[in-house]
């Protein structure tokens, strides 16, 4: 059985002055189906690039030591790639 | 639909255990209709649970009540049920009411500050690195003193859609009893993981359950869960509780709730526990006896309800093929 291509999102978690945060976690809070409950770990370049099972709008949060939590909502399409940024104010 | 599953009978699924180590270093064992003991561990310290199956976590309430027959049924084998593995997941028919999350309304959760106690310390944070050196954060549980038990897509990233990730994760940093920056078991490096092909040949939810397989014997110093099947009418509005490390808390806390069983199927517990990404791999387990007996393994958000891989017969004896 051949899966159908999931969509995929490019979250970028940035502070307020837009410089990356490492190791933030990102994760999904709302979809339109199930979601595996793990966190991406940003890198160095504060990306993530996620699998969005179905297609619909997402809620995608993130969350790193010293900041307020983020939140952004994305609508995606099977097999295409969507971007976005999370920026996160000080705590 | 796969063939393996179109021929299957009952909760004979047809699938096999896998693992990333080579064929001749695996032991399959058939399953076994035995309960697996809960054991505390060689460390001290000891949380006694309270009446009625609920962790005595301060600050913390269960959001509904039960009678005690919730808590102290003791477990029996499940009768194998019908297949209702092609019903669509029961998250998945609140979809149209307003989307999924992982946190139902208010979030519930209390935070767990004594972790180097039993049952908390059998509970691991983890740092899984893919083959692509993309990182994770998930949850695992002792089951055995080298085995954890955790989420599939733990130990195998399956259609994620991402050139050179999908596969057997590269490793695992496993911290028991994580709090924050303390790790009072130190971080162990695993690179054994084990699955079942319904997982990673198929991507099937209802297998979505893996082993982790640590160096040194660490689950008899940190205890280890226990492991039961029991059928729908015991299982449904028992208490469970879910423990885990979710990642919208700060970084490497564990954190708790509870709540009752809601809907059960063949391979599927749903449950309104809150959790959040992070939390995958989580053991839901109920209070038997002051024993804490694991019934399935957190995975999933859903509408009104979070699920996990129910332990079934099936489950339960590639569990125990796992154990270390």
């Amino acid at each position: 059985m051949t899966s159908p291509a999931p969509a995929l999102i490019a979250c970028r978690v940035v502070d307020a002055g837009g410089k990356p945060i490492a190791g933030a976690r990102v994760y999904f809070v709302r979809g339109p189906g199930s979601f595996p409950d793990v966190a991406a770990l940003t890198g160095d370049d504060g990306a993530v690039l996620l699998a969005a099972p179905t297609p619909g709008t997402y809620a995608l949060q993130a969350a790193a030591d010293g900041y307020a939590v983020g939140t952004v909502e994305v609508p995606v399409k099977a097999g295409e790639t969507v971007s976005c940024a999370i920026v996160l104010g000080e705590a | 639909m796969s063939d393996k599953k179109k021929t299957a009978q009952g909760l004979a699924s047809g699938y096999q255990s896998v693992s990333n180590l080579p064929p001749d270093a695996t032991q399959p064992v058939a399953a076994r209709a035995v309960t697996l003991p809960a054991t505390q561990g060689s460390s001290p310290n000891v949380s006694t649970p309270t009446v009625g199956g609920l962790e005595a976590v301060a600050g913390h309430t269960a959001a509904v009540s039960f009678g005690p027959e919730a808590a102290a049924a003791p477990p029996r084998v499940q009768e194998v049920p019908p297949d209702f593995g092609d019903l669509p997941d029961i998250g998945e028919a609140s979809f149209g009411s307003g989307g999924v999350e992982a946190v139902l309304g208010v979030d519930e959760r209390t935070q767990i500050t004594d972790t180097a106690s039993y049952p908390w310390r059998a509970i691991a944070s983890l740092v899984i690195t893919g083959r692509d050196n993309s990182q994770w954060v998930g949850t695992g549980w002792f089951v055995s003193p080298r085995t954890l038990i955790t989420a599939g897509h733990c130990v195998y990233i399956k259609n994620s859609g991402v050139p050179g990730r999908d596969g057997w994760v590269s490793k695992i940093n496993v911290m028991c009893g994580r709090n924050g920056t303390a790790t009072p078991y130190g971080s162990v490096t695993s690179t054994v993981f084990k699955s079942v092909d319904g997982w990673t040949e198929e991507g099937d939810e209802n297998f979505d359950f893996g082993a982790i397989v640590v160096p040194t014997p660490l689950g008899e110093e940190v205890g280890m869960f226990g492991v039961a099947v029991y059928p729908d009418d015991e299982l449904l509005g028992a208490l469970v509780n879910i423990s885990g490390y979710p990642g919208d808390k700060p970084a490497g806390t564990q954190w708790f709730d509870s709540r009752a069983v809601a809907q059960v199927n063949a391979r599927k517990v749903y449950y309104e526990a809150d959790t959040a990404g992070g939390q995958s791999g989580a053991a839901v387990f109920r209070i038997v006896d002051d024993a804490r007996i694991a019934v399935a393994v957190h995975a999933y958000g859903g509408a009104t309800a979070n699920s996990g891989t129910r332990i079934n017969d099936e489950v339960y004896g590639w569990i125990t093929s796992w154990m270390e």
